[in-house]
């Protein structure tokens, strides 16, 4: 199967059954390391974020993922009812600042954006949408 | 998956923690524990060896740039070793990967050590 969906509750132990979905998934792709690895990074950044900043309670929040692969590239869409907040808005921290000085933070998403491509975001009834792609290497 | 690491004191004040499994969100405080454990010993160089590193997320990276912002205070210096190529990548794409502070092999190392300890005994 080339489709996997996943519930997730707001909960930081969450991230380790996220990551074990995502090998499973890449393991029936035949993906290669380091689309392995961008693709876990990029939705442990993902769904953290919406953990911690997503304004939900395990009672309240509900994260639904799903990846889809199909003609070598993977679809994911993730889909939350916190707080509206467009990643995509997020401004990419100053990389020209010698990285002792940065403030450190902003640092999740600016790797989300990097690790995936064709990235949309919607709101729509009450939910976050972003939908990306990632191209099989 | 978990993450394990061992530290050892090379020389006086240069540690080295090796890093086994995962540097992620669930992981990362408790190598910022030891990070800090490290800093409150005034060190003058922490040492990074990812060798058997697999992973890391931002939560990693963090923890790594706040032990260099933290060795920075104390005059001390951040090291990293044995990066694996999507771990390097990771620094790199923030620009936080100077090539003065990798080492690329076992035996610059040694010659950083040398150099250290000839600093030390003077």
């Amino acid at each position: 199967m080339n489709r996997i969906e996943l519930d997730i509750t707001i909960d930081h132990a969450e991230i380790e059954r996220l990551k074990q979905a995502i090998t499973t998934f890449a393991d029936r792709m035949g993906l290669k390391s380091d689309t392995r690895f961008e693709l876990t990074m990029a939705l442990e950044e993902a769904v953290v974020n919406i953990i911690e900043h997503g304004e939900l309670t395990p009672a309240t929040g509900h994260i639904h993922l799903v990846l889809h692969c199909r003609k070598r590239i993977i679809h994911i869409e993730l889909r939350d009812n916190g707080r509206r907040f467009d990643p995509l808005q997020e401004r990419s921290p100053d990389f020209e600042i010698p990285f002792d000085e940065r403030k450190v933070g902003g640092l999740g998403i600016f790797y989300l954006r990097q690790m995936m491509d064709n990235l949309a975001y919607r709101y729509a009834d009450g939910e976050n949408i972003l939908t990306m792609q990632k191209r099989i290497s | 998956m978990s993450l394990t690491f061992e530290t050892r004191e090379e020389l006086t004040g240069i540690f080295i923690i090796k890093l086994n499994g995962s540097l992620d969100t669930n992981t990362a405080g408790s190598l910022e524990t030891e990070t800090n454990r490290l800093l409150g010993t005034t060190p003058t160089t922490i040492i990074f060896d990812f060798e058997n590193l697999d992973y890391i997320s931002s939560a990693g990276v963090r923890v790594v740039l706040k032990t260099k912002k933290g060795l920075k205070e104390v005059s001390g210096n951040l090291m990293m070793m044995n990066l694996q190529p999507q771990i390097k990548k990771v620094f790199e794409i923030i620009n936080a990967l100077p090539s003065q502070q990798v080492f690329s092999s076992i035996s610059e190392l040694d010659r950083y050590l040398d150099k250290m300890q000839r600093k030390i005994t003077g």
